[in-house]
């Protein structure tokens, strides 16, 4: 029986985003259990349902069998407003119940514009938006994920995180919670007590200090938390990666999902260290999957699903030590099964090519390049290790091997980025464009489709360029104009919303104070923010405005200056941070993991290619 | 391929789990549960390879159904009790398979041998005598005269009388002002009438009011 009835599923898009029911989906039977979670995702089921880390976690919280742990979307502005208009709760998608008598509601933090989202889906379930006005017997509001390596801007709305990996700290804070549930407890005495392991932020428990102008000075635990607060929380690491749980069995949608296929985590964390990239310093240690233990899942995971692709997922597959004898094993497993195989990020060069051959039984589709940047000295700047020559020698290759269709990853927006670096994205596309002809000169060849895509840098913590300033939005269109008109028309140009952008760099860099401008955002109607038809840029701007001072700018800001997310410990340091950055003004490179360690301080992990072999 | 091909045709229901579920995603369903069966699926040749499956009659989304056909070619020839189970094991519990039946070569496909389908339809009609609604209605049946409303088809939406495509009407007093209808609509690649149509048009003509509550698709003629 569907919580939402006929009548209004009837008359909404994709009704059967909400009526659950899916194979593999778990029901408990509700006596049975002592702990209910209802695991969120801030977006619709589509986007939701193609997100690996929430299936991991989901069937890991269901291993134990006192925990029912259920899903959770945002409906759809559609249905939302029926809801409303019908006293309806925010439900969960197995027991087709509200979620406000659960004992959890999770969210995994995926991206900073789905902020308004998760405050939006804890009102609509019925429990009060802020922890301080949770009372005995209301769910635990619990986050994790990406984005919660900077917790505070939501911190007024979460009564604990998870920072780092959740598959050991989870079934941990399970095991905690039964037994204070037992115990019969007062509330603060759960998150006292969890306040203990290691990865767990209770951000109640901790007072921010501003000085005169209003200046982020400290975060420092309250007197009355001494004893359990830690002066810095630590992120969760799972040290063996290959032996951590992955799950043997996914939910296999009827509809709806972006990513429809079965997702093997190959590995965690990345080698590189791209300096603006935030996902290659939160994951480190990098640490991999077995090729053999890979194998042994896909062929549980075809089993249990029926699914018809596999798809390989990391920050770079190219970089996984085991990806020959990984991609022979799963052709050979599968191609009889009319599985195929996803092979996403792939570095270009003989061996990926004859693969992407192997793989690509339908015509040839694009191949995508990241460069980045359009100058050297840029890509130095950003350490992304690699020059113009090796990229137009596999230009090159691809087009040989007959594929027609590039696409170009740039940023604009960089620190120290010039004119000339903008321009330099410009003239790299027509020295690609330029290399189509030449391998097909004098030869009659198809018009080749290139695109330039280029996004906005947006500063992010733990990274070197947390100090650094973003460009506003005017300086965005200037130089989005600017390399537009350097492009002919022969080169397909996109390029990200420049409101967005400068929106994600408020939130990912803000302090506690973005609470009450969230708050205020979702009140004036704030939401799927993340969906451009829905952000109303000036409500935004004029909130944030008001507030004054609530997140880290850049301007003014110095090496020393006090970072509102300085009490999250991720294992890379806070030096290693700024000996990058001052490498960074110098165009300095920094080796990869595998070539020499630079020391970055995630070896205290002892885990991954930090131990090697 | 050609000497081994072994066709079964295979009738299933659709509960209320999977009423919003499209045609097309019933397809993907079935050949996950096939794989997932380890069912021997035959697939065609060329550079996309398919299942070879062909589905009877589209089902309207929000309606359940005891009559839904597929026809599956398999490359190895298994019983048709074993098809059974083993499909019914890897399907969710809202689909299940009812009967199988291995088809000799160059049977008709479903779809060409079908002209009508039969509905269960439960009607609010808002009035504490649903027999006076009956009596309504089957007057204007008994007339037998054209009944023109606006009807979508592939390309448009035009006038059309759907009177002749209306087959027979069967009527049940449930109580409390609900009716149980057992309608025959035409139905097939030619011409095909949804029930909701059918229903709602009648009432308008004969100034019923009518909500409806579920519509059930039983049999396919």
């Amino acid at each position: 029986m569907s919580y939402i009835s006929d009548d209004i599923l009837y008359n909404v898009e994709k009704p059967a985003r909400y009526t659950g029911g899916e194979w593999n989906s778990i029901i408990k039977n509700k006596s049975d259990v002592d702990i209910r979670f209802a695991f969120c995702f801030a977006d619709i089921y589509d986007i939701g349902m193609s997100h690996l880390g929430m299936k991991i976690l989901y069937h890991l919280l269901n291993e134990r069998p006192g925990t029912w742990c259920e899903r959770v979307f945002s409906p759809w502005p559609d249905l939302e407003k029926e809801m409303r208009a019908n006293g309806l709760k925010l439900f969960a998608l197995e027991s087709q119940e509200p979620i406000d008598t659960f004992d959890f509601i999770g969210f995994t933090m995926q991206y900073e514009m789905s902020f308004t989202n998760i405050i939006n889906m804890i009102e609509l379930a019925g429990v009060p938006i802020k922890s301080a006005d949770r009372t005995e017997g209301m769910p635990f509001v619990i986050g994790g994920g990406p984005a919660a390596v900077n917790p505070e801007p939501l911190a007024d709305y979460f009564d604990l995180y998870n920072i780092g990996d959740g598959e050991e700290m989870l079934p941990e804070i399970m095991e905690v919670y039964a037994q204070w549930k037992k115990d019969g407890a007062p509330r603060i005495e759960f998150l006292r007590r969890v306040s203990k392991i290691e990865g767990v932020y209770v951000p109640s428990m901790y007072e921010p200090k501003y000085d005169e102008n209003d200046g982020f000075i400290s975060l420092d635990a309250k007197p009355e938390f001494a004893d359990c607060a830690p002066k810095t929380v630590r992120k969760r690491v799972v040290q063996d990666l290959d032996k951590t749980y992955f799950p043997e069995k996914q939910v296999v949608p009827y509809t709806a999902a972006v990513h429809d296929r079965i997702m093997l985590e190959i590995f965690r964390g990345c080698i590189r260290g791209c300096r603006f990239c935030q996902a290659g310093f939160i994951y480190r240690p990098v640490r991999e999957r077995k090729a053999e233990t890979l194998l042994n899942i896909a062929d549980k995971l075809v089993k249990s699903t029926g699914y018809e692709e596999i798809s390989l997922l990391s920050l770079s597959t190219s970089d996984f030590t085991e990806l020959p004898c990984l991609t022979e094993g799963l052709l050979d497993a599968f191609q009889d099964k009319h599985v195929n195989l996803a092979l996403p990020s792939l570095r270009v060069d003989s061996f990926s090519l004859d693969l992407m051959e192997k793989v690509s039984k339908v015509r040839k589709s694009g191949i995508t390049f990241a460069p980045e940047a359009g100058t050297q000295r840029m890509r130095d700047v950003i350490n992304k290790g690699v020059n113009e020559e090796d990229l137009l020698r596999s230009v090159e290759m691809v087009f040989k091997g007959g594929w027609h269709n590039i696409k170009l990853y740039f940023m604009i927006g960089l620190p120290t980025e010039t004119d000339e670096d903008v321009l330099g994205i410009a003239d790299l596309a027509f020295k690609v464009l330029k290399k189509y002809d030449e391998v097909h000169a004098g030869k009659k060849a198809r018009r080749p489709e290139i695109t330039v895509s280029v996004s906005t840098f947006v500063p992010k913590p733990f990274t070197p360029f947390q100090w650094c300033e973003q460009i506003t939005i005017d300086e965005i269109r200037r130089r989005q104009d600017l390399l537009k008109h350097a492009l002919n028309k022969r080169i397909s140009f996109s390029w990200h919303d420049p409101k967005t952008s400068v929106l994600e760099g408020v939130l990912a860099r803000g302090d506690r104070r973005c609470g009450d401008i969230l708050y205020e955002v979702w009140k004036e109607g704030g939401g799927f923010d993340a969906w451009s038809e829905y952000m109303d840029y000036d409500s935004w701007r004029r909130i944030i405005d008001e507030a004054g001072k609530c997140c880290i700018t850049g301007k003014d800001t110095t090496l020393e200056t006090p970072l509102p997310w300085q009490h999250i410990d991720v294992g890379v340091s806070q030096k290693f941070f700024k000996s990058e950055y001052e490498k960074a003004m110098l165009g300095i490179l920094t080796p990869n993991c595998r070539e020499k360690c630079s020391g970055c301080g995630a070896a205290c992990y002892k885990g991954g290619v930090c131990v090697g072999k | 391929m050609l000497e081994n091909n072994f066709t079964y045709r295979l009738r299933y229901s659709r509960g209320a789990d999977v009423r919003y579920v499209s045609h097309l995603d019933i397809l993907k369903l079935f050949d996950r549960a096939c794989r997932r069966a380890e069912l021997p699926v035959d697939y065609s040749e060329g550079f996309n390879p398919h299942p070879e499956f062909v589905f009877g009659m589209p089902l309207p989304v929000g309606v359940t159904s005891e009559a839904e056909y597929v026809d599956i070619k398999l490359y190895e020839k298994i019983s048709n009790t074993d098809f059974i189970r083993r499909l019914n094991d890897s399907l969710p519990p809202a689909v299940r398979i009812m009967e199988s039946k291995h088809l000799a070569e160059r049977t008709p496909n479903i779809m060409k041998t079908v002209s009508a389908s039969k509905y269960r339809v439960l009607v609010d009609f808002k009035c504490a005598d649903v027999s006076d609604a009956f009596e309504k209605i089957e007057a204007e049946l008994d007339l037998n005269r054209p009944l023109v409303v606006m009807k979508k088809t592939k390309s448009a939406t035009k006038e059309t009388d759907i009177r002749p495509m209306i087959h027979s009407i069967e009527f049940t007093d449930k109580g409390n002002g609900i009716g149980e209808l057992l309608i025959v609509t035409a139905a097939g690649n030619l011409t095909n009438l949804r029930p909701e149509l059918a229903i709602n048009s009648l009432c308008e003509v004969c100034g019923v009011s009518c909500k409806i509550e579920s519509i059930h698709r039983l049999e396919l003629i």
